[in-house]
């Protein structure tokens, strides 16, 4: 009976670990899978603005590297990715959010105004 | 006298056109459909285009790692495809959008070589945007069929990535 005990008492809390561990949604993006969604982000801002305030963004955009993108900020809840675009002459910045979210997109002087500095 | 006379003609002209249909046959017909060109002839004429196991053996191999983005236009009241050549258990990884408005859409695949009209949809849905990937279960060409049952023209981006060529729209 108590054989039975101890090991009713470890099968409970070896599968509650497992239902916990498996709360709370989708685990977190890493620095290389957000650089990719700013990537991506940026080809479909050249398709159509998508509600965002930096509205739809010059094709060349499509077609810029994954070189041309680096996290420049992070914190707990998201990343900031800023981009060049040698052919435009332009700077983005993406806010993208720790569970792989887009939260906004800004050029530099918009995210320079509101962000209190730049990078 | 006069009968001869008539008999000699239709022979001539039965032999020539015997003649004129063996030239047309070697030069043009055995090129175009069955690739043979023993003349050269078929060739500097561009006649070769027309045969399929030609363009067959010329088949491109398949990208790993690719990614593309491509903008289709889906005219009103009608549908379009785009495929892409995949190999059975290739994965390709996608997503698209309308420029506004829904479309009728079968993500679907065509077996390699199939003359039966099979295919076996992934996905149908009437949506604006859609993202996700698929893992083909044949080699085969497999894509999207957009249905626009609007008045209106709709613009369609499609990024995607993965194993796969290109084969477009059709």
């Amino acid at each position: 009976m108590k054989n039975f005990t101890v090991i009713a008492l470890f099968t409970w809390l070896f599968c509650s670990s497992l239902a916990f561990a498996h709360t709370g949604g989708h685990g977190k993006v890493n620095k290389e899978r957000a650089v990719e969604i700013a990537q991506n982000a940026a080809k479909m801002l050249t398709f159509k603005s998508y509600g965002m305030a930096i509205g739809k963004i010059d094709a060349s955009w499509a077609s810029v590297k994954k070189a041309s993108y680096q996290v420049v900020e992070e914190d707990d809840s998201h990343y900031m990715i800023k981009a060049i675009n040698k052919d435009n002459a332009q700077t983005l910045y993406f806010n993208i959010g720790k569970n792989g979210e887009i939260n906004a997109v800004k050029d530099a002087v918009d995210f320079t105004k509101k962000h209190g500095h730049s990078h | 006298m006069e009968s001869n006379k008539q008999r000699r003609s239709l022979l001539r002209a039965t032999l020539l056109s015997i003649v004129i249909a063996a030239i047309t046959l070697v030069l043009f017909i055995l090129p175009a459909e069955y690739n043979i060109d023993s003349t050269g002839v078929g060739e500097k004429l561009g006649l070769m285009v027309f045969n399929t196991e030609v363009q067959s053996s010329e088949k491109a191999t398949i990208s790993k790692g690719g990614e593309d983005t491509v903008v289709v236009v889906v005219p009103a009241g009608r549908g379009v495809e785009y495929k892409l050549t995949v190999e059975q258990f290739s994965k390709v990884t996608y997503q698209w959008a309308t420029s506004e408005g829904e479309l009728y859409v079968d993500l679907h695949g065509e077996p390699e070589g199939d003359t039966t009209g099979y295919f076996e949809s992934y996905t149908i849905a009437t949506v604006d945007k859609m993202k996700g990937s698929f893992t083909a279960p044949f080699t085969g060409s497999h894509g999207w069929y957009w249905k626009n049952n609007s008045d209106k023209d709709i613009e369609v981006q499609v990024i995607f990535s993965g194993d796969y060529v290109i084969e477009g729209l059709k």
